[in-house]
């Protein structure tokens, strides 16, 4: 099919519009120059100075461990939110459970900040990496679960049935064809609150406490003082890392989609 | 019934981590503020037991609503989220559509890598992707100065710390929420009914307005509301991009939160946000069930 | 015949009663019926009539909600797919994508707990029979159509069960393949000895693989019997017009007498064996028409006036469209024998004709 010029034009635009502004920060953080709009040389001195930035790096550190426990918390919990979705048709309260499970994916990230944070007041829990990390694990379930749950509803049932009919328990077809076939997809979900994780800085402003800073919320902090090299610096670092775990993403998803 | 550890488990979790915390919000909404930490004089206290509940429901202590009534502050924040958002969702849908109609007429083999291109930024920290525009709208920033060196304008252009800031900032951050569930209808789409209504005498116009794009409504109003819904609760693009005089409702959230420390009335915003909120999801929810039922 | 299965073999499945619903949908309805120990029995019937969950059914996916099956004189009714002694090969094959060509082959039995070696052994020979030996190490999603079915038929083999479940086995293959495939099936399953239960939608397949077919329609088994005995004898309008074409007229009927009737079709008298049956149809398989040149009459058949209204050329045969007095009747002639016989163009005045005993009484 050969695409009318209208719509190479809509296509160019697009793109260059989601990816232009990325690029100039990635660019801009090889200038040798402090100031934005002047090019000085192509220079490496703000990755560099990145690593002698100890509260940068701490709240990278702070920022990294919050996404591994919580991603890792969220996956299981998804994983089994999504099962219980799929394969129990009917128990007592599916309605409120499927609502409870999706209905944070659209809630405003400053609503569940706001609830989550009242809920460590009123256990009277410490905040810090700890309320982070439960927080994180809270909203992120919610993604877990809807990737999991999309690539249950689209498994084939016949392949757990061949299983049960070679004579397999359901334990064992469920461990044996069910997990293998599902595993991209739990790997991907596993990914995507990691990154949700790393990114978020309303949710991890609520429930953090002394001591406890991420990254996002340190970036946040100089980014309301304007523009500077390290800070471009900074998130080309950020960009780049998560552009691999999608590229991995992709093609962990794509892999079940050929099956 | 037999308890299942893989229902159970995640129940308790959603109950104690959605459920729980909604409940302290509404609770909160019905207090009062106080000099205290935390600083608020709560409602209800768990140790009373339902029947003081019922005689306090009676006299609720509705302050903080009535404050939300009478302080315009908080009416003209919601009304001009509103206005920010619908603004917003406009300028996405007017990229959007031409881009998700491309994505959904090239090649089948280039498709999914086109589509690949478009979710990939969504990506890439959303803080990061607000602070690339500040570096290019800013008076001094990059935009301002290509113009100036072009020769076009002789004192940069207002546009940032504003409204139009905002748009853009919206714009491009929720770009994909409204290219996805749009390709998904357009792909879908028999592209010979197109060509039969040319073939009848439709100019390629017509045949686009009067063919295709009545059947790609239930996508449209799909990714009009997943783009509305998150936006009008938006705090970090009206916080970054927009003015000090930005009223945007998540704004007004945070610092009521973090800045007067009036919890009670934080709390209050939220349930008045969840309430509007509501309206667009049990449209999108009819038109899901709908879809099921068809 | 009927229920009762093939002489001499004693029966290994029997279906007592059984129906089964889903929410208002009645997909089974009181179905009886026996399969015999290395009997190749086939489920014929157009979609949703009740044919896939019978087997499933037998397989232990889904209960009956009234009835019982009887595996071996054994009730499984209620026993789980994996305590049952049946194979099932599934229609989209549902090869495990994880798995290679050799451990989808091995899943049952190492399910089973048979020791490696012998495991091993056993894979292959399963390899061997459906000529896919050399594929043992290839991933499933490589493989053709044709080999995939072959790999699954090796996997529901391997467990040497004593029913296999064939659920539209030939459904993805293209035409010529298929015609191979349902030789070797047939092949297989006498060299095997294991009972086969195919379910299809085509009646060519049945018919041409199966010992036994049950007629299948709305949940109803219409008719059990052989090939042979579907085609020439069917009991109802609709195995009849299903199995086969049929011209299924509505004759007048004048008499009774002693298991014979009188009968009058257009006008014209004929007699024909009825049994104690008093109200029914005629059915005529169009091959068993002769078409004839006007004013010729066949002494003994049942001879029509009729004008061609359609002539369709089929290869094997051409097919005529002709009217008489109140019925449209299709016909067909054979083309071998078109260069001596009679070929009339659309509008040209003919006879038809057939024998009283190629009308088949048709009571439902």
């Amino acid at each position: 099919m050969r695409m009318s010029r209208f719509n190479i034009v809509s296509l160019v635009f697009g793109i260059a519009f989601l990816y232009l502004p990325i690029l100039i920060v990635m660019i801009y953080s090889f200038n040798a120059s402090k100031l934005v709009t002047v090019w000085g040389g192509f220079s490496t001195q703000w990755y560099r100075g990145l690593l002698a930035n100890k509260p940068l790096m701490d709240a990278t550190f702070v920022s990294l461990r919050v996404a591994l426990a919580s991603a890792l918390g969220a996956t299981i919990i998804g994983t089994m939110a999504a099962l219980a979705l799929r394969r129990h048709r009917r128990f007592v309260g599916r309605g409120l459970f499927a609502f409870m499970l999706f209905v944070p994916l659209v809630l405003p990230e400053i609503m569940t900040g706001l609830s989550l944070l009242l809920l460590f007041v009123a256990l009277d829990w410490d905040r810090g990496f700890w309320t982070i990390t439960l927080a994180h694990m809270a909203f992120t379930t919610s993604f877990v679960a809807l990737i999991v749950d999309a690539r249950l509803a689209d498994l084939d049932p016949s392949y757990e049935e061949a299983a049960r009919d070679l004579g397999a328990s359901p334990l064992s077809a469920f461990m044996r064809v069910t997990l293998p076939m599902i595993l991209p997809a739990i790997a991907a979900g596993c990914l995507l609150a990691f990154t949700l994780s790393l990114d978020d800085l309303v949710i991890a402003s609520f429930t953090s406490g002394p001591g406890a800073t991420t990254l996002p919320m340190r970036l946040y902090g100089q980014m309301r003082l304007g523009v500077t090299p390290e800070i471009n610096a900074a998130s080309t670092v950020l960009i780049v890392s998560v552009t691999l775990i999608v590229i991995v993403i992709a093609w962990l998803t794509r892999r079940h989609r050929q099956a | 019934m037999k308890i299942r550890p893989v229902i159970l488990i995640p129940f308790l979790w959603l109950a104690l981590f959605f459920l729980v915390p909604l409940t302290i919000v509404v609770r909160l909404a019905f207090s009062e503020s106080a000099q205290a930490r935390p600083p608020y004089r709560p409602a209800f206290a768990w140790a009373e037991g339902w029947p003081v509940w019922l005689e306090k429901a009676k006299s609720l202590s509705l302050g903080n609503f009535e404050a939300m009534l009478e302080e315009t502050l908080y009416i003209d924040a919601l009304l001009s989220s509103a206005g920010l958002a619908a603004n917003g969702t406009a300028l996405v849908l007017l990229i959007a559509y031409p881009l998700a109609y491309a994505i959904a007429r090239a090649p089948r083999d280039r498709r999914v890598l086109l589509l690949t291109l478009v979710v990939v930024p969504f990506w890439t920290s959303f803080l990061i992707r607000i602070y690339a525009w500040i570096a290019l709208l800013k008076p001094e920033g990059l935009i301002n100065y290509a113009l100036k060196s072009f020769g076009l304008i002789d004192a940069p252009l207002p546009l940032f710390g504003n409204h139009l800031a905002i748009v853009i900032g919206i714009a491009y951050s929720y770009l994909p929420f409204m290219v996805l569930p749009l390709y998904a209808t357009l792909e879908k789409l028999d592209w010979s009914l197109e060509e039969a209504a040319r073939d009848l005498g439709a100019t390629r116009l017509r045949a686009f307005w009067r063919v295709t794009f009545p059947q790609t409504l239930r996508g449209l109003i799909v990714g009009i509301l997943l783009v509305f819904v998150p936006a009008l609760g938006e705090f970090i693009i009206p916080d970054l991009l927009g003015g000090s005089d930005t009223l945007m409702i998540g704004k007004v959230m945070w610092s009521e939160f973090f800045g007067n420390r009036d919890w009670p009335m934080a709390a209050a915003l939220a349930m008045l946000l969840l309430c509007l909120l509501a309206i667009p999801l049990v449209i999108l929810r009819m038109l899901e069930d709908r879809r099921e039922t068809a | 015949m009927g229920t009762q299965g093939v002489t001499g073999r004693p029966p290994l499945v029997s279906i007592e009663h059984v129906s089964q619903s889903f929410g208002s949908v009645r997909a089974v309805e009181d179905v009886s019926l026996t399969i015999c120990e290395g009997e190749f029995f086939a489920l014929l019937g157009p979609s949703g009539s009740g044919k896939t969950s019978l087997m499933r059914m037998i397989a232990g996916f889904g209960e009956p909600d009234r009835g019982r099956i009887l595996l071996a004189g054994e009730d499984v009714t209620r026993v789980p797919p994996h305590k049952r002694p049946v194979n099932m090969m599934f229609q989209n094959y549902a090869l495990f994508p994880h798995l290679n060509v050799f451990e989808n082959v091995a899943f049952g039995l190492r399910e089973e707990g048979v020791p490696k070696p012998e495991r091993s052994a056993r894979v292959d020979e399963a390899l061997r029979l459906v000529q896919m030996q050399s594929y043992a190490a290839r991933r499933t999603q490589a493989l053709s159509g044709g080999q995939k079915q072959r790999v699954a038929l090796a996997r529901a083999i391997v467990k040497r069960p004593k029913l296999l479940l064939l659920d539209e086995p030939l459904a993805a293959l293209d035409r010529r393949l298929r015609e191979e495939t349902q030789e070797e099936l047939k092949h297989l399953q006498k060299s095997l000895g294991i009972a086969f239960l195919v379910v299809t939608h085509d009646q060519d397949e049945a018919m041409m693989m199966a010992d036994r077919i049950a007629v299948m329609s709305a949940g109803r088994v219409l008719q059990i019997g052989t090939p042979a005995d579907l085609y020439e004898r069917p009991v109802s309008r609709a195995v009849a017009r299903f199995i086969g074409d049929a011209n299924v007229i509505e004759p007048e009927i004048r008499a009774h007498l002693d298991g014979r009737a009188l009968v009058a079709v257009d006008g014209t008298p004929f007699e024909i064996a009825t049994g104690s049956v008093r109200d029914f149809a005629i059915g005529v398989r169009p091959e068993k028409i002769r078409v004839l040149e006007p004013y010729v009459s066949v002494p003994g058949s049942v001879t029509l006036d009729a004008s061609v209204e359609q002539r369709l050329y089929r290869g094997d045969v051409t097919e005529l469209r002709v009217r008489t007095a109140h019925h449209v009747w299709r016909a067909a002639i054979l083309n071998a024998s078109r260069r001596t016989g009679f070929m009339p163009e659309p509008g040209e005045r003919i006879r038809i004709a057939f024998a009283p005993d190629d009308a088949m009484v048709l009571p439902e």
